[in-house]
């Protein structure tokens, strides 16, 4: 199974940026398309009201770190 | 002249066009998928979940099918059984999830191919034709 070479993810040229989806949990699958490109939901691709921003296309590992430290900084100042 | 097409031109009759079945229920990576690969030559139908595609498959057989895990009503690790229980499984699978270990319960399941999201549509591309050309 696959190619034995390296893989190189393709950038994430969309991430989330609605209020109500940086905190966590919601559905398990993070990741959609919009306009064609890869898109990033903290709260899950399948929520209602998305807001995307364009990230100028950033690795998948990099917005899953830092969705889990915005929503670490929440659980810590009560955020709800 | 699509790689498909090249693929399967015979002599002195049309390109016979591969089908190919997208299972997953996000309708923007279906439709992504959909034009990349008719695009390239190929009949491509998309379902939204396992159960969906086991009844598709009842009247159409696609050469290759391209499974999502987690799905509703039917996941996609239940789909590959299912699917070598209830039919002479005809179609290699392919498993497309950005599920952690999703390449791990992939070979589980003996499938012909893994490939993570987010993925590049050339990556795609290139395990269909490698299990067309198996087949």
């Amino acid at each position: 199974m696959g190619t034995g070479r390296e893989r190189v993810d393709p950038p994430v040229a969309y991430e989330c940026t609605a209020p109500a989806h940086q905190r966590g949990e919601a559905g398990p699958d993070k990741l959609t398309v919009h306009e064609g490109a890869w898109a990033f939901c903290p709260y899950g691709a399948r929520s209602e009201g998305h807001e995307w921003k364009a990230t100028g296309g950033v690795p998948l590992a990099m917005l899953r770190l830092a969705a889990a430290a915005r929503q670490k900084e929440q659980v810590k100042s009560g955020v709800k | 002249m699509s790689r498909a097409s090249r693929a399967r031109e015979t002599g002195d009759g049309p390109a016979v066009r591969p089908r190919v079945l997208v299972i997953d229920d996000d309708d923007a990576i279906c439709d992504l998928l959909r034009d990349a690969l008719t695009d390239e030559g190929y009949a491509v139908a998309t379902v939204p979940h396992g159960a969906a595609a086991l009844e598709l498959m009842k009247h159409d057989q696609p050469a290759v099918i391209l499974c999502d895990l987690r799905m509703p009503i039917m996941d996609g690790w239940s789909f590959v059984e299912q699917y070598r229980r209830v039919a002479q499984p005809a179609a290699s699978v392919i498993i497309l999830s950005a599920v952690r270990d999703a390449e791990e319960s992939a070979k589980r399941l003996g499938v012909a191919g893994f490939i993570g999201k987010p993925f590049e549509l050339d990556e795609v591309v290139a395990q269909i034709e490698r299990c067309i050309a198996a087949s």
